[in-house]
């Protein structure tokens, strides 16, 4: 039996189909599905009121192979005004033609299929070429990513269908409501695309960081993912723990005095922003929530030196090494120490803590500095992850476990 | 010289809360994160560390 395979187009242009009496229909729900979808990952439409999407013909052409069939269901949904065309093409330029659904006919997406085996194979085999790629390093993570990681579909789609229909009870503007209906879609292709095995999973060469539909993925709609009993092992505090474990290597800070010991002992115990929450006080007479005092960090770790003056001078009062080290880092480029950082996170939580994890063969999904694991499996996954930064760095952070599902 | 089709990752501009944003014109933190489309939440957010995820404005925010 062959394979089908879910495509997604507005209702509206589904209802339009139904009665039509072109012989290729399916061509017609690639190319809808095609549009939408590349608006939606390509992530261009963020006003959500359904704008053109440059698509190189070659990208249909990719599906619908034969150039007739291709032409003829394009002319199609162009004749009967189901789509639009900017009609604005230059190859010197590097510009495509823009399509979008017609606004008469954007509408919630739902679920159609296709069968056409012509038609599957080719979808198929571009879903298995984007994630072909593989790193000895996290072999075992993506393979079981891949064949594992799923969302209990409807209930997260019941979830976004009552917050759709609650948000639209409270709005008339049509344009406001296009916008819901087309954050709706985002979220539903997002469950979509898990529910039908169409998984992503990337390494960053930047930052080393892995991406996946889970690491992108909301966090009200973690509750649904399929494997149940999910906790989610935290490092608190970790960016500020991860600086403490840059400036642990440079023997000129570590033996200086006081100052760094007070940072470690506060990004080690995972009370630091609370510690930096009483002192922001004591300078300023102003409070701050643990929230804004986390924000304000990420200013001071990472804006270029000209930026958050006074923030930092708050900084500098109580760690002014410290301070003046940050600077140094971001003399050149600023953004030099925010990608030292990163890759010390994704080094750690992905080369060191993963492969560990392989070894003991527990399961995991991981969230950049997060670990997500079997809730049987948290005593032994925090003994794992302390054991390597004892191994690794002679220090143990903080780590926090939250039930997940 | 021909240039290439905009592909899925041309990183720059990027679309927040209906503005389009040149890479000058975004948050200098969010630069420092922002390496890949693929890392993007659907708002066009991108994860910073301890559950913050940072925009093209600089509005910082859990996701």
């Amino acid at each position: 039996m062959s394979k089908t395979i879910n495509r997604y187009i507005p209702e509206k242009i589904y209802e339009h189909l139904k009665k039509s009496s072109f012989k290729n229909k399916e061509h017609l729900i690639i190319i809808c599905d095609m549009i939408n979808r590349i608006s939606i990952f390509r992530k261009e439409d963020k006003d959500y009121s359904n704008i053109f999407t440059d698509i190189p013909g070659n990208y249909f052409k990719d599906i619908i192979s034969n150039e007739i069939s291709y032409k003829n269901a394009m002319d199609y949904l162009l004749d009967n005004k189901l789509i639009d065309c900017d009609g604005l093409y230059s190859k010197a330029l590097g510009k495509a033609f823009g399509y979008k659904i017609n606004d008469e006919y954007f509408s919630k997406l739902i679920k159609v299929q296709v069968c056409k085996p012509t038609l599957t194979k080719k979808i198929i085999s571009n879903i298995n070429t984007k994630n072909s790629y593989v790193n000895e390093k996290y072999k075992k993570y993506k393979s079981f990513f891949l064949s594992n990681f799923d969302i209990d579909y409807e209930e997260g789609l019941n979830y976004i269908n009552t917050n759709l229909n609650t948000s639209l009870c409270t709005t008339n503007s049509i344009k406001d409501r296009f916008k819901l209906i087309n954050k709706y879609n985002h979220s539903f292709m997002a469950l979509s695309a898990i529910n039908d095995g169409d998984l992503f999973f990337r390494y960053n060469k930047t930052n080393g960081r892995i991406d996946t539909n889970l690491t992108n993925l909301k966090s009200e709609l973690k509750v649904f993912i399929k494997t149940k009993n999910l906790v989610q092992v935290d490092i608190v505090n970790s960016q500020p723990y991860f600086l403490n474990l840059i400036l642990s290597s440079n023997p000129s800070l570590c033996t200086t005095n006081s100052e760094f010991e007070k940072y470690n002992n506060w990004t080690t115990k995972g009370i630091f922003y609370e510690n930096f929450q009483r002192e922001y006080y004591k300078n300023t007479g102003k409070s701050m929530n643990r929230k804004e005092i986390k924000n304000l960090m990420f200013c001071i770790y990472y804006s270029r030196n000209n930026s958050y003056i006074k923030e930092k001078n708050i900084f500098r009062s109580i760690f002014p090494e410290i301070m003046k080290w940050i600077e140094k880092e971001k003399e050149n480029r600023h953004n030099e120490l925010a990608i030292k950082m990163q890759k010390i996170e994704s080094n750690f939580c992905i080369n060191i803590v993963c492969q560990e994890l392989d070894k003991h063969n527990i399961n995991y999904y991981t969230i950049h500095d997060a670990w997500l694991v079997d809730r049987f499996d948290e005593l032994r996954v925090k003994n794992i992850i302390e054991q390597c930064f004892i191994n690794t760095y002679n220090n143990i952070p903080k780590l926090k476990i939250e039930k997940i599902n | 010289m021909k240039k290439k089709f905009k592909k899925e990752d041309d990183l720059y501009p990027i679309w927040y809360e209906g503005k389009l944003y040149t890479e000058e014109e975004c948050d200098d933190i969010f630069i420092c994160f922002y390496h890949t489309k693929l890392a993007l939440n659907y708002l066009n957010g991108v994860y910073v560390g301890d559950k913050i995820w940072i925009y093209p404005d600089g509005t910082m925010e859990e996701f």
